[in-house]
């Protein structure tokens, strides 16, 4: 759902921390028709110009809170992701990305909250990988942008 | 605009809901496209578009009200879950009681927000098709729905069993639920609910643009879906020889795109046209007293306030006859397969016209 806005167009940008470039982030969307508790959000398919960020390197902030990984925020039950709310998403990358268009397939993996889904049982105790298309919600595609880095 | 009509129309805020998650209209906005359509009351759907949601602050009913006084316009239902995952800790699923009293907060939610109804998210939803009948993985069941009743009553909240394809009114999926009604003699705290996806006879044009680019033939896809609203338009000529149609497919040379639109996709126990899961109009109007609330699910409606996917006619024809008294809220859903290309504000408007010269107003 609502697939070429899961990213906020002028959202991409490196991240600098100490004088120094250790990564990038961008500013993203529920891709799912209600907001959602945080501990049902699983991560994200995300691949830059042809390479792939596993969810290992990312983290999410949401919420006035300092950026989460998602070992973190698979316990944040009581934690609720307001369907309004952006939430940006961070990803190691030594050096950042060059300034210039970047090619991003990406994909949020968000857990359905239902809890009668046949899956249900299975993916509390292994997540799906995002990307794989299981546990997507309403995106349920790997979706390309072409995103240029603003900072 | 307030009316005395016994069936009244009204709009879910979920049919505006990709307006509204991309900021071009806010709530003043979606409910303004409401009464412009002509509606008397909304549907709020609380994870979606109240802010502090599960909680409604003061401030939030202030506007609610403020705007809508000002629109001519009366709350009617608030969206109601029991995701027992609803916080995925791996110790534990939400127990009996901790959905009872999310429920709880859910109906003390819709008095604050001056509705009459909440849409009770229930294990009847999709009738006798419980997707996981394992205790765990239930919604609210009829043992939680018992003991809700008197809240309910108390509180002035009506609980309404939404009946949604694949299931149907008929199909027996919500007897424990209303033998918990007749048991307790409590019918001001709940009842059925009409969802118009168990009256479609025919599937959407963006559904058919689906099966295109997956290689379907035009031709043969129409040819199907006049089949399809031939056999489930009771107007008494609907006999179809399913096995004639199939034949004439595999002549015009339909594979498997056509033939699984036809039969369902192999493996699953409903879906395909011949076998369209449809409550005809006759029971509609057998159930019509009984109903409480229904959601008018629609997908497209054509320019000229036609539509293909469901008899509005014969439906309404049911319900007045039937003796509804109730809303009949518009919950659109079309965006869902196309995002970006659909004016959410038109159907809905293109909808209540239809809605409105079924039913003479």
């Amino acid at each position: 759902m609502f697939d070429n806005f899961l990213i906020r167009k002028d959202s991409l940008k490196n991240v600098v921390e100490d004088g120094k470039v250790v990564g990038f982030k961008l500013g993203v969307r529920i891709a799912d028709y209600r907001g959602q508790i945080l501990s049902l959000h699983n991560g994200y398919y995300i691949k830059v110009d042809g390479v792939v960020y596993p969810r290992e390197v990312q983290k999410f902030e949401i919420n006035g809170k300092p950026p989460r990984t998602f070992e973190e925020l698979k316990t944040c039950y009581y934690e609720h992701w307001n369907y309004d709310d952006e939430g940006t998403l961070y990803v190691e990358k030594e050096g950042g990305l060059e300034p210039g268009v970047h090619i991003i397939e990406f994909q949020q993996s968000i857990l359905n909250a239902y809890g009668y889904r046949p899956t249900d049982e299975e993916w509390v105790k292994n997540p799906p990988v995002p990307g794989s298309g299981a546990g997507a919600g309403k995106t349920s595609n790997i979706v390309t942008y072409e995103i240029e880095l603003t900072e | 605009m307030k009316t005395n009509n016994p069936i009244k129309l009204g709009v879910s805020l979920y049919s505006y809901q990709e307006v509204f998650w991309r900021g071009d209209l806010d709530l003043e906005g979606v409910l303004t496209a409401a009464a412009g359509a002509g509606a008397e009351g909304v549907e709020i759907f609380g994870e979606a578009m109240i802010p502090s949601f599960p909680h409604i602050t003061d401030e939030f009913l202030y506007k609610w009200f403020y705007l809508l006084d000002n629109l001519d316009l009366e709350p009617v239902c608030y969206e109601h879950f029991a995701d027992r995952r609803y916080w995925k800790d791996t110790s534990r699923y939400l127990s009996d009681d901790d959905v009872f009293d999310l429920t709880v907060h859910y109906l003390e939610s819709a008095k604050k927000l001056g509705c009459k109804f909440i849409r009770l998210s229930h294990d009847g939803h999709n009738g006798k098709f419980i997707m996981n009948d394992a205790h765990s993985h239930t919604v609210v069941n009829a043992q939680i729905f018992e003991r809700l009743l008197p809240i309910a009553a108390e509180l002035g909240v009506k609980m309404a069993l939404e009946v949604h394809g694949p299931g149907l009114l008929e199909d027996g999926g919500n007897d424990d639920f209303l033998e918990a009604l007749d048991r307790t003699g409590i019918y001001e705290g709940g009842g059925l609910m009409l969802d118009f996806s168990g009256c479609f006879r025919d599937c959407s044009p963006m559904q058919v643009d689906a099966m295109v680019s997956r290689g379907g033939n035009p031709e043969i896809i129409d040819y199907i879906r006049r089949m399809s609203r031939k056999a489930y338009t009771f107007d008494g000529n609907n006999e179809v020889d399913w096995d004639e149609v199939e034949a004439k497919v595999k002549e015009m040379g339909g594979g498997s795109v056509e033939l699984d639109f036809l039969n369902g996709p192999k493996g699953r126990s409903f879906g395909g046209v011949r076998n369209r899961l449809i409550t005809p109009p006759e029971v509609v109007k057998e159930y019509a007293s009984q109903l409480i609330y229904i959601h008018g699910k629609a997908h497209w409606i054509n320019e000229d306030c036609t539509c293909d996917e469901m008899d509005y006619p014969r439906y309404l024809q049911a319900l007045k006859d039937g003796g509804y008294r109730g809303y009949i809220s518009t919950e659109y859903e079309g965006q869902r397969s196309v995002p970006h290309t659909i004016n959410e504000v038109e159907l809905v408007r293109r909808q209540h016209i239809l809605m409105r010269q079924c039913l003479g107003y």
